[in-house]
């Protein structure tokens, strides 16, 4: 603790000591403390000039929804409250269940005043409350107020619920707005959809009420069943009704399993439950204007999560198809081959557009079925080699190429690799498809490192209790594997969501950049030459996410490790 | 070549070297007699080096085989090889008539009826204690989870750690994991225990709460192959000693037979490195 310096007896202060041991130690040092403090000083000076005096920010204040929202239509800005509240309540009821399950297993935690938990919250989230507080500033209507007043509202509210109610009545809860949701949005008909609204709703609660009786899970069937024939028939997109056929099945499986008492977790439904809000909110905000016509930070977050959510998935399977090899994996092997092999040609039938009377279709479909096949039979011992090879030479590949490569590949040059009459999907899908192909193939590579930290004698210790090579991946490996790289897999997070931008530079879509290069040719600033303005704003919203991103990984990741190692 | 020395006792009147093969011969079992455990010509090489040359031993049903002997010897691979930790090479392994073939049906199913405690405990960290001895049953016997967590408590209380359920490992003490790792085990309703060197990682202080719970499972009938440094444990609990050395069986006996009168100098050897530089035996 004692500096070696001694203690100087002519009554220097404490600061003046610290100066000369640490900038003033020795003539050089001094010098080099001066010419850099100078330099500070100056770009600072800079700096607060550009925002207090010469900073043009009108041009931020005027166009504040703008950048928010580029060009949506204002007469249908209810859909987008609609969303984010029901996006803050999912969270809030994802993050209450999350806390009451640490509290069961780490026992209740010790009581906190509400000042001091407000406090807490400040400390962890103040660049969000900052940057939302600044936006609110420059907000010349009381809407964005009250908008950003009920969004908290909503998932502290859900937050307290989620918290307090059992788990069965989260998966209810969660069945029951998966069916409403999914109705609401595709259900063409008021009057039916009214009829279909209030059956849900009853069957909800009657199943809350009566837990898993078989009548209530007759009726989930039904209605499963139900809404699958009016997404059949309904106004959609071929591949719209395969997703939510899909959807269908998966929640009728749920169903059938749950009345046999197998584990069905909130995780899952909440998995589920987001996929559905997800497809709901597209859907929704898609009906008046299509996925180009988004704009602003609607559109970066959007490319964003779409990314996160489908390279996930895509990056953790190639991880483990890198690992593969290993002869006791050789199920788990035959499956990944399955569904790699089977899901490009799977894949290029959903984008062509599914059409049974098609022969390409219908040829891709039978190639789809007997890919998977042999890659299931033949991934499961002689040729785990072959799915080595597949899985490094994608990672391999796509690790050589430079995103904006990608980006405008996927813009101009894809029509060449198709042939004449293919109708291309639209410009934010394809950003969508180079994010996640691109971004799976670092999150393969993070997932690997987090699979080889795993000590041998965790799997050896799984295998000798009899756990199937798959349970043993998805029960033991890959928890402990991906809590091991949360900070590195939310780095790659962030990096995707700043990269979002390049998409808008590489394929001119209103993202939020670009909406800053639009507004400077408007009549008011044109010839200003506003670029500083835009861009630190723009710089500034980008900061606030990505903080925020990083400090609540980090936290997770704190948590995540209480009394576990 | 065995066929005219029946059971297990050594007759006193019989030559020295007929002795020798009797207790050379590992194929003799304790227990009811009928084989649980059969391995014969059993072969395990690890690219050019040979980890083990030709093993035949059989084990009997509630019989108890320590294994004991240099570091490096292949008694780890051996009991590895039974549960296909390790893939043999050459010869074959019989649990409970049940042959381990390259067939993944048979090894799940020698899995579920082999239970195996390891060296470094090897629990899950990100699972609580509970959800360590629940995790097989629930998903490999199907057990549903109430059923499976009366089990878990009941075994928990059986090796003296019932209060420490909720708790994750990295909260327990070496000799509690090993416990609770004992417990996992043992929930599977096994036929046969592997004990891969159980108490090499603790503290002193804690081997003999691990023992003691091993003791117990011996004294209630469980068939177990136990791999141990612990000669007094061996002398007490088993009821054959298997010596292996340089990948072999080198000598097989009761354990008065064993520690008192060993045939082979290998075996006696051994014996004097470790009495001079342990106490404990």
């Amino acid at each position: 603790m004692s500096a070696p310096e001694g203690i100087p007896a002519d009554g220097t202060s404490a600061a003046l000591r610290w100066l000369r041991r640490n900038l003033f130690r020795s003539p050089v040092d001094a010098l080099i403390t001066i010419v850099s403090g100078l330099v500070v000083g100056y770009l600072l000076y800079r700096a607060l000039r550009f925002v207090f005096v010469t900073g043009r920010w009108d041009i931020v204040r005027v166009n504040l929804s703008r950048f928010m929202i580029g060009n949506y239509p204002r007469d249908e800005l209810w859909r987008i409250v609609i969303i984010v509240l029901a996006v803050a309540c999912f969270l809030g009821l994802a993050l209450g269940n999350g806390t009451k399950r640490l509290r069961l297993e780490h026992g209740p935690p010790t009581p906190v005043r509400w000042t001091r938990r407000a406090r807490d919250l400040g400390v962890r989230l103040w660049p969000l409350i900052l940057g939302a507080l600044l936006l609110l500033a420059m907000a010349e209507t009381v809407l964005p107020w009250l908008l950003v007043v009920a969004i908290v509202a909503t998932s502290a509210v859900s937050m307290l619920i989620g918290e307090r109610i059992p788990d069965r009545v989260i998966v209810w809860t969660l069945f029951g707005a998966t069916i409403v949701g999914a109705l609401l949005v595709w259900v063409p008909n008021e009057p039916v959809k009214a009829v279909l609204v209030a059956i849900v709703a009853a069957a909800t609660v009657a199943g809350g009420l009566r837990l898993a009786q078989p009548p209530a899970v007759v009726a989930w069937v039904l209605l499963g069943g139900a809404s699958g024939l009016i997404a059949l028939r309904a106004d959609l997109s071929t591949w719209m009704k395969v997703v939510v056929l899909g959807l269908v099945g998966l929640l009728t499986v749920a169903a059938v399993l749950r009345m046999h008492q197998l584990p069905v977790s909130v995780p899952f439904w909440l998995v589920l439950g987001g996929l559905v809000l997800t497809i709901s909110a597209v859907r929704l905000l898609t009906r008046p204007v299509g996925w180009d016509g988004w704009g602003g930070l609607m559109m970066n977050l959007f490319l964003a999560i779409a990314g996160i959510s489908l390279c996930f998935p895509l990056g953790v399977l190639l991880a483990l198809g890198r690992q593969a090899g290993n002869p006791t994996s050789s199920v788990t092997g035959g499956i990944i081959t399955a569904l790699v092999l089977g899901g490009i040609p799977l894949a290029v039938a959903i984008v062509r557009g599914i059409n049974f009377g098609d022969s390409l279709t219908v040829t891709l479909l039978i190639a789809a079925a007997g890919f998977a096949a042999f890659g299931f039979f033949a991934g499961q011992r002689s040729t785990l080699p072959l799915l080595r090879a597949v899985s490094v030479g994608y990672i391999e590949l796509i690790r050589g190429m430079p995103l904006y490569v990608l980006l405008l590949i996927s813009f101009a040059a894809l029509v060449f690799f198709f042939p004449e009459d293919f109708n291309t999907p639209g410009l934010v899908v394809r950003a969508i498809v180079v994010f996640t192909l691109f971004t799976a193939a670092y999150v393969a590579e993070i997932v690997r490192g987090g699979l080889q930290s795993l000590p041998k004698g965790q799997t050896e210790a799984a295998q000798a209790l009899g756990l199937s090579p798959v349970k043993t991946t998805f029960l033991i490996v890959l928890p402990q594997a991906l809590r091991n790289v949360i900070p590195a897999l939310v780095g790659q997070f962030i990096s995707l969501f700043k990269d979002t931008t390049l998409a808008g530079a590489a394929m001119g879509f209103g993202d939020m950049l670009n909406i800053g290069e639009a507004i400077r040719s408007q009549d008011a600033f044109a010839g200003a030459r506003l670029i500083p303005e835009t861009t630190t704003f723009v710089m500034l919203v980008f900061w606030v996410g990505c903080i925020t991103m990083s400090r609540e990984s980090q936290r997770l990741e704190r948590k995540l490790g209480v009394g576990t190692r | 070549m065995t066929e005219r020395n029946e059971g297990m006792g050594m007759s006193a009147g019989e030559a020295p070297a007929a002795a020798t093969a009797v207790f050379a011969d590992a194929t003799q079992m304790g227990g009811s007699g009928e084989a649980m455990i059969e391995l014969s010509g059993v072969v395990k090489r690890f690219g050019n080096f040979t980890a083990l040359h030709d093993i035949n031993l059989n084990v009997g049903r509630r019989e108890v085989v320590v294994v004991i002997g240099p570091s490096g010897s292949g008694k780890s691979t051996m009991i590895r090889c039974i549960n296909r930790l390790e893939q043999h090479d050459g010869g074959r392994i019989l649990v409970d008539g049940t042959e381990l073939t390259q067939d993944i049906r048979n090894i799940q199913e020698i899995r579920r009826e082999t239970g195996m405690v390891f060296q470094s405990f090897n629990l899950f960290p990100h699972l609580s204690v509970l959800d360590n001895v629940t995790l097989a049953p629930r998903q490999v016997r199907k057990l549903p989870k109430r059923a499976a967590e009366e089990l878990g408590m009941a075994l928990l209380t059986h090796v003296r750690i019932p209060d420490q359920a909720k708790k994750y490992p990295g909260q327990l003490s070496g000799g509690q994991q090993q416990r609770v790792a004992i417990a996992r085990a043992l929930a599977m309703k096994p036929k046969v225990m592997l004990f891969d060197e159980p108490t090499s990682a603790l503290d002193p202080e804690m081997i003999n709460e691990v023992l003691d719970t091993i003791k117990d499972l011996a004294s209630e009938g469980m068939t177990m192959i136990v791999v141990t440094h612990e000669m007094g444990f061996a002398r007490e609990v088993a009821d054959r000693v298997v010596f292996m050395a340089d990948g072999t069986i080198v000598e097989v006996g009761t354990p008065e037979h064993f520690f008192t009168d060993p045939q082979e100098d290998r075996t006696k050897l051994f014996l004097s490195q470790i009495l001079s530089s342990s106490h404990s035996a």
